[in-house]
């Protein structure tokens, strides 16, 4: 009963057109734009992956001084990764009790870690290739594309690797994870602070002083310098 | 010896649940009820690395390419019978073929020479793996002495697998050898090839516990989906509740 009067008010503003008839174009349309839609996510986080790699050995292949190792890691952490949302979800539960000081604090010292890691680590990268093997959708908010790492020396066994986007609408497409033979940076990183934070008794200052004191570590070791 | 580690499995097994567990609230994880006691473990066996295996995996590594080679191919060699009856046992029939025939051609060498050197090699499966085809639940995270890290599941898998490995029963000339050397040479090898990796988690880690109990998991979730991109692991749950919640 309620569809025949909802079919007889469809056909009355449409002109006369069976309600089967509109059902089918919206059922079409809709089948239409949505892989379109997810298809410009998967290709603009393949596009961007794509960019930084093509980033990153324009940038070996200059040889680059410590600083600027430091200065181009900077601008690939703030413009193909979501920083923030890499923060965030590396605290973990914490950060949602953390006051605004200890977020900023948290983010500084989380940044350095990065930044002196990849002081001793970017060069390595000269001698890895990426291969896209392939790039698919993750729910409506995350595109996972995925690919082979292959050391050109031989001295490493080929990897899988796989980049998680931040697809989220009328957002550019940025990073938030990368992950080799399954495991997750960020997953990691999320479960190591959380027993941090909660092996001293829930104190977040705790997992900013352990991250200072990790950055200084790494900056002193042998082979960052 | 994989007799004696099984024993010690067992022993360690009840020892650990015997351990009071943490209240939910005070877990670091969830999967980790016995984290006391399991630290402690991970630090005796921290301890046994400082002064046994990092040395000698440290020697393994000075060793002719070509020697390193044939243990890493050795250790491999050794757990393709578990291989083979555990892909039987979840269905993967091709891969319990290819176990089976890598078992017995490079058994010529002993294992030591890998001479169907080709890109099919077969799937590490373990009864744990077994356990979960069957969807048998995980069980808590338990680190064993000597062992390491696991869940009750995946022990309870290793010690299946250390009883009913053929190796360890047939009393052939240099199978003796054979089960005397498999566990050391596999423990060796194993450090050894993944040095670096292991030195960076524990020098470097901010809590070495966490970061091996972490990996384990990861781990282990990437060996039973076999490496499929197309399977939505824990991780991808995780990543789509963060960003469904509003961040």
């Amino acid at each position: 009963m309620v569809l025949t009067i909802f079919s007889s008010f469809i056909k009355t503003i449409s002109g006369g057109v069976s309600l089967r008839h509109i059902l089918l174009k919206i059922a079409l349309i809709a089948l239409l734009v949505s892989p379109a839609k997810a298809n410009d996510r998967v290709d603009e986080s393949v596009a961007l992956i794509d960019h930084l790699i093509g980033h990153i050995h324009s940038v070996i292949s200059n040889d680059p001084s410590e600083e600027e190792v430091l200065k181009e890691t900077n601008y690939i952490i703030d413009n193909y990764f979501d920083y923030d949302l890499v923060a965030r979800f590396s605290a973990g539960q914490a950060w949602r009790s953390a006051s605004d000081e200890e977020r900023e604090a948290y983010k500084i010292a989380f940044r350095q870690v990065m930044l002196n890691l990849a002081k001793t680590q970017f060069k390595s990268l000269a001698t890895l290739e990426y291969f896209p093997k392939q790039a698919v959708p993750k729910g409506d908010l995350l595109v996972v594309a995925s690919g082979i790492i292959h050391d050109k020396t031989g001295q490493f066994a080929d990897a899988t690797i796989s980049w998680r986007v931040s697809t989220k609408a009328n957002q550019p497409v940025k990073i938030i994870d990368i992950e080799v033979e399954n495991i997750s940076m960020l997953i990691t990183r999320q479960q190591e602070h959380t027993a941090i934070i909660q092996q001293n008794g829930g104190s977040f200052q705790a997992l900013i002083d352990a991250l200072v004191q990790q950055a200084e570590d790494i900056d002193k070791s042998p082979s960052a310098n | 010896m994989i007799l004696r580690l099984s024993i010690l499995t067992i022993a360690s097994a009840l020892l650990v649940s015997g351990c009071s567990s943490l209240p939910a609230d005070q877990r670091s994880d969830a999967r980790d009820p016995y984290e006391t006691s399991n630290r402690q473990i991970f630090a005796f066996n921290m301890g046994v690395d400082d002064a046994v295996i990092e040395p000698a995996a440290k020697g393994y590594r000075k060793l002719p390419e070509g020697v390193q080679t044939a243990l890493t191919n050795h250790a491999q060699w050794t757990s393709h019978p578990s291989t083979a009856v555990n892909s039987l046992l979840q269905g993967k029939l091709e891969n319990a073929a290819l176990a089976t025939v890598d078992f017995l051609i490079n058994g010529l060498t002993l294992g030591l020479a890998d001479l169907t050197d080709d890109a099919d090699d077969p799937e590490r499966e373990d009864f744990g793996q077994t356990l979960t085809a069957w969807s048998l639940p995980e069980g808590s995270y338990v680190v064993m002495p000597l062992l390491g890290p696991g869940t009750t599941r995946s022990h309870t898998g290793f010690l299946v697998d250390s009883i009913t490995n053929p190796l360890g029963y047939s009393g052939v000339g240099g199978v003796d050898v054979i089960r005397v050397t498999s566990a050391p040479v596999s423990v060796v090898t194993f450090r050894g090839n993944q040095f670096d990796q292991i030195n960076d988690i524990k020098y470097n880690a901010t809590d070495p516990y966490a970061r091996t109990r972490s990996l384990y998991f990861q781990y282990r979730e990437g060996q039973i989906i076999d490496g499929d991109l197309n399977v939505s692991t824990a991780t991808d749950d995780a990543f789509d509740s963060f960003l469904n919640e509003g961040n």
